[in-house]
């Protein structure tokens, strides 16, 4: 959804650009220019909804309490064989 | 610089390097291994990770180069801070749980110290120790001519105590060498905590002074810039749109792969604290990159309007801005921050590269560290810090272009060589040490090469981009060709997780 999101972002951004090069003097939004407003309040910040996305969904994408504890098992598991060599 | 202005910048200074000494001392009581010196005994918190990852990320290139390069270009610039972020998102999502859980089974204490262990080479691990030295001399160079180029405007156009550039380079260093030599790089994360926090105060702080330095505020600077140039207030700059993104792909893969930032995944406490990090460092970096835009455009606005004479050269945007529009504690507290954004970046780069020279090159020549470790850091800190500072000053009166050569090559260099190696590689079982050490060494050989000879490409596009891609397809493609490592089990069991 995020990267959906991320490709929507730029599309929008180069379709807003097209209307910016024919006609540079059109309404400002947010005191700039639609497609300069664009890139920085919504493609800026963007990574900002990726790292909610990485702070929500952390145990399960990416590491979860289960998982360091097993990391840990397998290493200590691998200390004890290598002193029993 | 008026006097009364330039005596309240001096004293915001002379608090800011004191405290600096302050930190270096109590941090000398907490090093007391070479685990502690490099990797701070992997014992660091959230809020001190988060925020000394932005503020050695933003350094005074960000304060003084980033609003001079606004000021001449527009947003094309823009999209390096644009492009960090998302960087940082992907070193966190590729590389942080895998170099944390790596230096927890082979008590890493380094970027090379990883590469080797990951790889099984000595020769990774050189080549990689190879890149990141070369490359933190030039970055740590530019930092400390930044630094004492600062530091002689205040001193000498401000308070009238001329002193030589190379006096100031003295100075600078030796503030940085003693507080990096003491305390090492708990020395550095927690100036960096300091220094983070002035950087977003200055940068919040100036941003509102650019808004109410321009008639009419942000809508006035975009007025202004339109009936000027509409493309330099347009989303790609005055640059066009391939320069911009050329510089938006070398930007996201080189944040995602700066040494000195992955490092710090090594020295957290526990790897759960990393969800926490990410947000707390694309916050802080965000607001810090207030400053970088809002002094461009809003310099360039108060140019063409006519209230503000043409600058002599488009880095002096910054200090022109601080000197005409705005209040004398805000330029104090700005060239504090502009001290404490060089300070932060020249720290933890000092830290990395003399990790790698002390540490990693000689296990790769000679299969052993040096003994009594910490010692040798200490003093490899100091030597380390003043070839730089020599270095900075030889290509000051010889040939300027030596230590941009280097900073550059760093940049691309960094990004070339450690984005198939350590993005991918940490993530990628297939991925073979050939290929690794094959990478590696087209992206110095293609760097230096693109440096030496001056290539340029055409469109604006930037050569690091080629190195980056040359490496990452010799990287696949050798990976893909030969039979897959087998890995050691507890390798194995880091890139399992």
């Amino acid at each position: 959804m995020g990267l959906g999101l991320y490709e929507l972002g730029w599309l929008a951004l180069f379709a807003l650009y097209r209307g910016f090069a024919a006609d540079p003097g059109g309404p400002l939004f947010g005191s700039l220019p639609a497609p300069t407003a664009w890139m920085l309040y919504v493609l800026w910040p963007l990574p900002l909804w990726f790292a909610w996305l990485y702070w929500r969904h952390f145990d399960a994408a990416f590491l979860s309490e289960r998982d360091v504890e097993r990391f840990r098992a397998r290493l200590a598991e691998l200390e004890r064989a290598r002193r029993d060599r | 610089m008026e006097a009364h202005r330039a005596s309240i910048v001096l004293a915001c200074v002379v608090v800011y390097a004191v405290a600096c000494f302050g930190v270096g001392l109590w941090a000398l009581r907490r090093t007391r291994s070479s685990r502690d010196f490099f990797v701070a005994g992997r014992d660091l918190g959230v809020w001190v990770t988060g925020i000394a990852i932005f503020s050695s990320t933003l350094s005074g290139f960000g304060f003084v180069g980033g609003p001079g390069l606004v000021y001449r270009m527009g947003m094309t610039s823009v999209w390096i801070v644009l492009s960090s972020v998302t960087g940082y998102v992907l070193a966190f999502a590729l590389l942080g749980k895998r170099l944390r859980l790596i230096a927890e089974a082979r008590d890493t204490v380094s970027l090379p110290d990883a590469v080797a262990a990951r790889y099984d080479s000595e020769l990774a691990r050189g080549l990689t120790a190879l890149a990141i030295a070369l490359g933190v001399l030039g970055y740590l160079a530019t930092q400390i001519l930044a630094m004492a180029t600062v530091l002689q405007d205040v001193l000498g156009a401000g308070v009238g105590w001329p002193l030589s550039l190379a006096a100031c380079v003295g100075i600078s260093c030796a503030v940085l060498a003693f507080y990096c030599a003491t305390g090492g790089v708990i020395a550095s994360v927690y100036t960096d905590v300091f220094q983070g926090a002035i950087m977003v105060v200055a940068a919040l702080l100036v941003f509102a002074a650019a808004r109410d330095a321009v008639d009419g505020g942000f809508a006035g600077i975009s007025a202004a810039l339109l009936a000027d140039d509409p493309a330099s207030i347009g989303p790609w700059g005055s640059m066009g749109m391939w320069a911009a993104l050329s510089w938006f792909a070398l930007f996201v893969a080189s944040t995602a792969g700066q040494p000195h930032v992955i490092t710090k995944f090594m020295m957290i406490r526990e790897p759960a604290a990393l969800r926490r990090i990410l947000p707390l460092t694309l916050v802080g970096y965000t607001l810090s990159a207030l400053l970088w835009i809002s002094v461009g455009l809003a310099m360039r606005a108060l140019v063409v309007q006519g209230a503000h004479p043409e600058l002599a050269s488009a880095d002096a945007a910054a200090p022109a801005f601080l000197q005409h529009y705005a209040h004398p504690l805000l330029a104090g507290v700005v060239f504090a921050g502009l001290f404490a954004a060089i300070m932060s970046t020249a720290d933890a780069f000092l830290n990395i590269g003399v990790a790698a020279v002390v540490h990693d090159l000689p296990l790769a020549l000679r299969g052993r560290a040096p003994r009594n470790e910490l010692r040798w850091a200490r003093w490899g800190t100091v030597v380390f810090a003043v070839v730089a500072a020599g270095f900075a000053l030889y290509s000051h009166h010889t040939n300027e272009r030596l230590v941009a050569l280097l900073g550059v090559f760093g940049a691309a260099t960094f990004a070339a060589a450690l984005v198939p190696v350590v993005g991918l590689g940490f993530n990628w079982k297939r991925a073979t040490p050939a290929a690794a050490n094959t990478a590696l060494l087209a992206s110095l050989l293609i760097n230096l090469g693109m440096e030496l000879f001056a290539v340029r490409l055409p469109w604006g596009i930037h050569g690091g981009v080629v190195a980056m891609l040359v490496s990452l397809g010799l990287f696949l493609g050798i990976s893909l060709a030969q039979e897959p490592p087998s890995l050691a089990p507890d390798i194995e069991a880091v890139l399992d997780v």
